[in-house]
Parts: structure tokens; C-alpha cells; sequence
């Protein structure tokens, strides 16, 4: 793991880079929010939602195959996504469907894995034509909790620090001839865990003494952030008037 | 002359019962540079967040007249800079500007004026380029300078700096060693480095066990090889 992982390629040069971190973070933030709250079958405005994500990702010239890679990530999710269909619904299947229409399960788990594609999908194009620290300060402009902010921060400080640390005691592992029979291997990697989150604790001791030593007193304060020009308006305005047709007008309901 | 640090007969023990200090006393006056040095574990970490108040041992720690002690902590800690050993310690703001306004935002000091720390003391340790980098994407010895800017913009009377050569490769020690003689000012060097001692340095303390075994003249105790070699240090 390297430490551009998170935001590699959010120092591009494009339209979309250029615009504002408070505008993209509104526009892809709210493309997420009408997307969960539309009708597990409203695949018009599904469309419509990856339509834009896909112009926005070719106008940023983010690697297409870079994102799909990433979007990976939601595997897991759609697996679990899967295993609540047998209990969705299924009482009512005999009773008020015909036998030609898809199991209410296969719907929910259908409108779960497009809604979840698109907002991981929409996530990962924020973050990759977005610095992160850009990025927290867009966040903090739209007025997300400082404690969940401060925590984000650390975790994209730290995250690779402790990676590091983890695999410098691997190979301090490895180095001793690591192997034997399963038991012996489970005993050493529980150690392992034990000893890497000891140090852990002992470094935040360390980051938190040397912020007490520079007069922390428990805030946070922040640096400001890119400031919103006409063009930034403009973009969230336009975004956010697409969301809406698509949600109202394109295909309207409750989010079941 | 102005006496910065006064300590006297200062105890400390860890919860777990490691005695780390055993009646330290001493003094700093203004515009002094002084290397404490010692084998591992003599307690010469300890001693430094001691200056600043993190840890508060038994005995009296004075810093520029004030003591050491809750009421008066804000402003001690501003006028004594601390700069940790490990500078992923230090540095844990996503961009380099950020992590030196950390001190000056503490201080409540208006965004102009915040400015205009940061690119000074970045100025001062030649890093003003990287101010919108992250500390991750720094060298070590390029993240020591960084982490020594962090404490200069709060403007600090004394300059405490923990192993400010660990680490480094010799083109990177050259580096600081040359910027610790440009910042001039009073400062408390711990180290193992002998040599940035006798460089740098006008006064050498020798802590050992906890114990303060030996005060004086750089000049004349790094060349004390049987005094050297007692206490691990040869």
C-alpha cells in the first residue's frame, strides 16, 4: 500500500478537478442521497445517476479501468446484500404475486447492488479528483460533525504509518523461520495483534503529547477552505437540478 | 543572567514502577545550548516532558520564573517548543501548512497572523516549498525540519529537541546540525550524538540511571573517556 492510495489522481488537471471541494463534495453527496432514496425499480433514474458519474469521470480523465478496480470494494456487500433475500418478503410471494414476477427479495437485492455500485462508484470519483485535505475542508464547508472530520484526518495520517509498522513486523517474522503447525501459527498471529495494538495506543499517547505540547486544548481548528466561484455554483446548481428531475419527474415513489 | 529552566530535586516514576528520575536538579540560563546526554533509558525523555509539563514529577520544575503547573501551562507550553524524537509523532495534519498552524491556532491568533508564522518558520527550516505537501510525502530528515517549524511558530523562548540527529543519514544530520546553529537562541539537545554535542553545544550534562552525573563544559567532558565510558557513552 502506498500513500497516494486513497487519493491518487487528485492532482490531475481538468474541469472537474478545478471546480471547488465544497461543490463536488454537495454534488456527488447529494447524487448518493436521491439515489438511495429512489424506488428499488426505478432504473431510468439509475441510469441517469451512473450517466452523469460516467460524463463527470471523462471529463476528470481519472482511468476509467482505475475506478472499476476499485469498485471492487462493494463485493462483500452485495454478498451480504444476497443472503437476506430469502427473508425478504417471502410470506407474502403465495398470496399477492403472480408467478411470472420476480421474488420481492430479488428486487430489494437488485435495487441494493445498483444503489450501493452507484454510491461507491460516486465516492470513489470524489476522492479521486479531490486531495483529501481539500476534501475535508468541503466537508467541513457543508457542515459534517468536526469529531467525525478530526477522526477522518487522523485515520488518513496514521492509516499508513501503522501499515508500515504492521509489515515491518511481518518481516521481522518471516525473517525467524515463521511456520509450524496452525495452532503454534494462530498463538503467534494473535501476539502479533496484541503487540501491534499496544504500539498503536502508545503512539496516539506519543501524537497526543505533542499536541498538548503546541497548546491543544481539545479543538480542532481548521484552515480554510477553497472558496465557491460562479463556476462552482453553476455546476452544484445544474447537478443537483438533474438529481431532482430524475428523482420527481423520471421516476417518482417511495424508496420501496 | 535570566534563568530559563530551574529544576530542582525532580522524582519521577512510571505507573508500572520504573523509577525514571532520582532528584535531577539543574539550570538553563538564557542562551545556552545544552546537550543532555546519556545511555538509553537514563530518563533524558522523561526529563524533557517534564519541561513542559506533560509529565509532573516530584520536586520543583521552573520554566522563565513561572512554575509548572496546571494554571500555568498554556503559557509554558509556548515558551518551551518540544520537538519529539520520531517525527510521525509530531506531524499529524493531512498537509504541512496545517500541522505548523496547529500551535498558532491554538494560540488563538488571527488567520493573517497565522500566515505569517507558518511561512516564517518554514522559511527558517527551508521548507517553505512544501507547505501544501503532506508530512507523508516527506523525507525523514525533511520531516524533522518540519516538525522543528511546528514548535518555532509558536515562537518559543527554549528549544527542546529529542534525538534531533536519530536517523538521519550523514547529509541530512549535516542539515540540521547546521540549522540548530543558525537558530541560535536557548536550547536542550538529547542525544546520543557526541559529536553534534561538542559541535553545537557550549554545556554537556551527563544523565545516567536517572541521576544527574555530570555538568560542565562541553570541551572538557567528551574529551573524559573513563567518565565517557562509565556511563555507555564510548
Amino acid at each position: 500500500m502506498k500513500h497516494g492510495f486513497l487519493d491518487k489522481y487528485s492532482d490531475l488537471k481538468s474541469p472537474i478537478h478545478s471546480l471547488s471541494a465544497t461543490a463536488k463534495v454537495i454534488v456527488f453527496v447529494g447524487l448518493i442521497f436521491f439515489c438511495v432514496s429512489s424506488r428499488a425499480t426505478a432504473y431510468r433514474s439509475y441510469a441517469g445517476y451512473f450517466g452523469f458519474l460516467v460524463i463527470s469521470l471523462a471529463a476528470s480523465r481519472v482511468p476509467v479501468i482505475h475506478l472499476l478496480r476499485r469498485s471492487l470494494a462493494i463485493l462483500p456487500f452485495m454478498a451480504m446484500a444476497a443472503l437476506s433475500i430469502p427473508f425478504i418478503g417471502g410470506g407474502t410471494r403465495n398470496a399477492g404475486y403472480a408467478a411470472s414476477e420476480p421474488h420481492p427479495g430479488v428486487i430489494v437485492f437488485q435495487g441494493v447492488v445498483i444503489k450501493s455500485y452507484i454510491s461507491i462508484f460516486s465516492l470513489l470519483l470524489l476522492s479521486s479528483v479531490t486531495p483529501f485535505p481539500l476534501l475535508l475542508g468541503g466537508l467541513r464547508k457543508i457542515g459534517a460533525p468536526r469529531i467525525f472530520l478530526s477522526l477522518t484526518s487522523f485515520t488518513y495520517r496514521y492509516l499508513f504509518v501503522l501499515v508500515e509498522e504492521l509489515e515491518r513486523m511481518k518481516r521481522a517474522r518471516d525473517s525467524r523461520c515463521y511456520g509450524g503447525k496452525w495452532p503454534w501459527q494462530a498463538k503467534v498471529v494473535g501476539r502479533m495483534i496484541g503487540t501491534f495494538f499496544v504500539r498503536s495506543c502508545e503512539r496516539g499517547e506519543r501524537v497526543y503529547q505533542a499536541m498538548v505540547s503546541r497548546g491543544f486544548d481539545g479543538r480542532l481548528a481548521s484552515e480554510a477552505s477553497q472558496p465557491m466561484t460562479a463556476k462552482d455554483y453553476v455546476f452544484v446548481l445544474c447537478s443537483l437540478a438533474l438529481f431532482v428531475c430524475l428523482r420527481v419527474v423520471v421516476s417518482p415513489g417511495r424508496t420501496l | 543572567m535570566r534563568k530559563l529552566v530551574e529544576i530542582e530535586s525532580l522524582h519521577f516514576s512510571y505507573p508500572d514502577g520504573t523509577i525514571a528520575l532520582k532528584g535531577v536538579s539543574l539550570t538553563v540560563s538564557e542562551g545556552e545550548k545544552v546537550a543532555l546526554i546519556g545511555p538509553n533509558g537514563a530518563g533524558k525523555s522523561t526529563l524533557l516532558l517534564h519541561l513542559n509539563g506533560i509529565f509532573r514529577g516530584d520536586g520543583s520544575v521552573m520554566i522563565d520564573g513561572l512554575s509548572v503547573e496546571k494554571s500555568n501551562l498554556k503559557t509554558i507550553r509556548q515558551k518551551v517548543g518540544l520537538v519529539f524524537q520520531n517525527p510521525d509523532d509530531q506531524l499529524f495534519c493531512p498537509t504541512v501548512f496545517e500541522d505548523v498552524a496547529f500551535g498558532p491556532h491554538n494560540l488563538g491568533l488571527d488567520a493573517g497572523e497565522v500566515q505569517r508564522r507558518v511561512s516564517e518558520s518554514l522559511a527558517a527550516v527551508g521548507m517553505l516549498e512544501a507547505a501544501r505537501k503532506s508530512p507523508f510525502r516527506l523525507s525523514f530528515g525533511e520531516k524533522k525540519k518540519v516538525a522543528i517549524a511546528t514548535v518555532l511558530a509558536l515562537r518559543p523562548s527554549l528549544l527542546v529537541i529529542d534525538e534531533p540527529t536519530a536517523n538521519l543519514d550523514p547529509r541530512a544530520r549535516k542539515g540540521i546540525t547546521a540549522l540548530l546553529n543558525e537558530l541560535g537562541g536557548t536550547q536542550v539537545l538529547a542525544t546520543h550524538d557526541l559529536s553534534l554535542a561538542r559541535e553545537l553545544c557550549g554545556r554537556t550534562i551527563i544523565l545516567d540511571a536517572g541521576v544527574k552525573v555530570a555538568d560542565g563544559r562541553s570541551a572538557a567532558i567528551l574529551q573524559d573517556e573513563i567518565l565517557l565510558g562509565t556511563h555507555g557513552l564510548l
